[in-house]
C-alpha cells in the first residue's frame, strides 16, 4: 500500500498538522486541497477535489458567476430586511451555491498542480494517472452539480420575481381602473351640470313672457332710461336670452308704431265719448266677463289711458298696439296665444282695476 | 533470446499504443462533455439576460404608470371639490 500511495508520506505531515476549523473562505479551499491530497491517498473519500486545467479554464471564463445577485437598487436597511425574508433565504443560498462554485477554481487548479507534480517525481507513473482520471470524471460531475443547482436557484428565482411583478401589474391595472372611472364620473356630472343649465334658460322665456310679458316690457323700458344696457340683440345659437327676445320684440313694435297710431285713431273715431283704448270694444266682445267689471273697467281704462299719456307715447303706443292687435306682435319663435294671452291680461287687468276700486 | 526479447518489444509497444489511445479517448470525452457544459452555460447566460432585461423592461413600465397613478391621485386630493 505504501508502494502504491508513495505521497501519503509527503501528505501526512500536511494532515497531521492541521490546525483549527477554517473561518475564512481561502482557509476552506486551502482545506479542501488538503483533502484532495488526502483523497489521493485514501481514494474512497467522495471529497470535492481539483481537476485539470481545462476544467479551470472553462469555470473561469464565464462571467456570470461573477455577477453579484443582489439587486443593486436596494439601499442598506431594505437589504437587510429582503435578507431576512423568505426572498432573502432564497437569495443567500444562491450566494452560498455562487461562493462554492467559484472556490472550485482554485480547487482544481491547485488539485493539477499537484498532480503534475506527483507524475513527474514518482515511480509509478500508471498509478497517479489512473487517480488522475477518477479525480478528473469525479470534479467534472461536482462542477456539473454546482452549476445545475445555481442555474435551478436563480430560474427559482427569477420564476418568483416574474410572479410578484405579474401580481404588481394586476394591482397596478385595478388602480388606473379606479382614477379611470373616477374621472369618467366626475366628467359626466360635469356635463349633466351644464346641460341642466342651458336647458332651465331655454324654458324660462318660453313659460314667463307671454303673461309677465307686460310687465317685463315696462321694466324693460325704464331698464332702457336708467341704465346702458346693449340693445342690439346678441348672436347666442344656443340659448336666446330673455333680453334678446324683448329687445326683438321692442324693434319689432317700433317698425310697427305708425300701424299703432292709425289703430288708435280708428279706435277714437269708433268710440268719440271717451279716450278709451281698443281693449274696451274686445271687453264687450267677451261675453263671459261680468256687466259691473266692464264697467269698472271702462272707467280704470280711463285712468289708465290718462295715466299713460304722461309716459312716452311710442313706448306705450307700441304696448298698447300689441294689446289692440295682436297679430302685429311680432314674437320670433313665440307661441301664438292670443286669445289665453288677452284673457290673461284681462284677469290681470281687471284684478288692478278692482284694486284701484276697493282704494277709491 | 534475442527473439524472446525481441517478441517482447512489439508487444510492450502494443500495451503502450493501447494505453495511449484508451488515454486519448478519455481525454477526448473529457474534453467533450467541458464542451457541452460550456455550451449549455453559454445558452444559460443568454436566456437569463433576456429574462432579465425583460423583467427590467415591466419593472420600468410599472414604474412609471405607478407616477402616473400618483400625480392623478395626488391632483385628486388637492381638489376634493370636484367630487363635490
Amino acid at each position: 500500500m505504501q508502494q502504491h500511495e508513495p505521497w501519503r508520506s509527503a501528505a501526512e505531515p500536511a494532515g497531521l498538522g492541521a490546525g483549527p476549523a477554517p473561518t475564512t473562505v481561502e482557509e476552506g479551499s486551502m482545506e479542501r486541497s488538503k483533502n484532495f491530497i488526502k483523497a489521493l491517498q485514501v481514494s474512497r473519500r467522495p471529497v470535492r477535489i481539483r481537476v485539470i486545467r481545462q476544467v479551470c479554464f472553462y469555470v473561469s471564463v464565464f462571467p456570470f458567476f461573477g455577477i453579484d445577485v443582489q439587486r443593486s437598487g436596494f439601499p442598506g436597511s431594505l437589504g437587510d430586511a429582503v435578507l431576512c425574508s423568505w426572498f432573502g433565504w432564497r437569495l443567500r443560498s444562491l450566494r452560498v451555491c455562487l461562493q462554492e462554485l467559484k472556490n472550485l477554481r482554485p480547487q482544481l487548479y491547485s488539485a493539477s498542480e499537484y498532480c503534475e507534480k506527483s507524475y513527474l517525481h514518482s515511480e509509478q507513473k500508471q498509478m497517479v494517472l489512473d487517480n488522475l482520471k477518477d479525480y478528473a470524471v469525479r470534479a467534472l460531475v461536482n462542477a456539473v452539480d454546482h452549476l445545475g443547482t445555481v442555474a435551478y436557484k436563480l430560474t427559482d428565482l427569477y420564476e418568483q420575481q416574474a410572479s410578484e411583478i405579474s401580481t404588481l401589474e394586476l394591482k397596478v391595472a385595478c388602480l388606473n381602473q379606479q382614477v379611470l372611472t373616477c374621472q369618467t364620473y366626475t366628467d359626466k356630472e360635469g356635463l349633466r351640470q351644464q346641460q341642466m343649465m342651458g336647458a332651465a334658460t331655454r324654458h324660462h322665456k318660453h313659460y314667463i313672457i307671454p303673461y309677465a310679458g307686460n310687465k317685463r316690457m315696462q321694466a324693460f323700458s325704464e331698464m332702457q332710461v336708467d341704465a346702458n344696457i346693449d340693445v342690439t340683440p346678441r348672436p347666442y345659437s344656443s340659448a336666446k336670452t330673455l333680453q334678446w327676445h324683448l329687445v326683438s320684440e321692442k324693434n319689432s313694435k317700433t317698425d310697427s308704431s305708425h300701424q299703432s297710431e292709425f289703430v288708435l285713431g280708428e279706435t277714437k273715431a269708433t268710440k268719440p265719448a271717451s279716450n278709451t283704448l281698443h281693449i274696451h270694444g274686445k271687453e264687450s266682445s267677451s261675453s263671459s266677463l261680468p256687466n259691473k267689471h266692464l264697467h269698472s273697467s271702462k272707467t280704470s281704462s280711463d285712468l289708465f289711458s290718462v295715466s299713460i299719456k304722461d309716459q312716452p307715447a311710442a313706448r306705450h303706443l307700441s304696448s298698447f298696439s300689441s294689446f289692440d292687435n295682436p297679430r302685429g306682435r311680432q314674437i320670433q319663435k313665440a307661441p301664438v296665444r292670443t286669445k289665453s294671452m288677452l284673457a290673461a291680461l284681462f284677469v290681470k287687468h281687471k284684478s288692478a282695476k278692482m284694486k284701484n276700486v276697493s282704494v277709491r | 533470446m534475442g527473439r524472446g526479447g525481441g517478441m517482447g518489444n512489439p508487444v510492450n509497444v502494443g500495451i503502450a499504443v493501447q494505453a495511449d489511445w484508451e488515454n486519448r479517448e478519455f481525454i477526448s470525452n473529457i474534453s467533450l462533455n467541458v464542451r457541452r457544459l460550456f455550451d449549455f452555460l453559454l445558452r444559460f447566460e443568454a436566456t437569463t439576460k433576456s429574462k432579465l432585461a425583460s423583467l427590467n423592461e415591466k419593472l420600468d413600465t410599472l414604474e412609471r404608470k405607478l407616477q402616473v397613478l400618483e400625480v392623478q391621485v395626488s391632483s385628486a386630493t388637492t381638489n376634493p371639490s370636484v367630487f363635490n
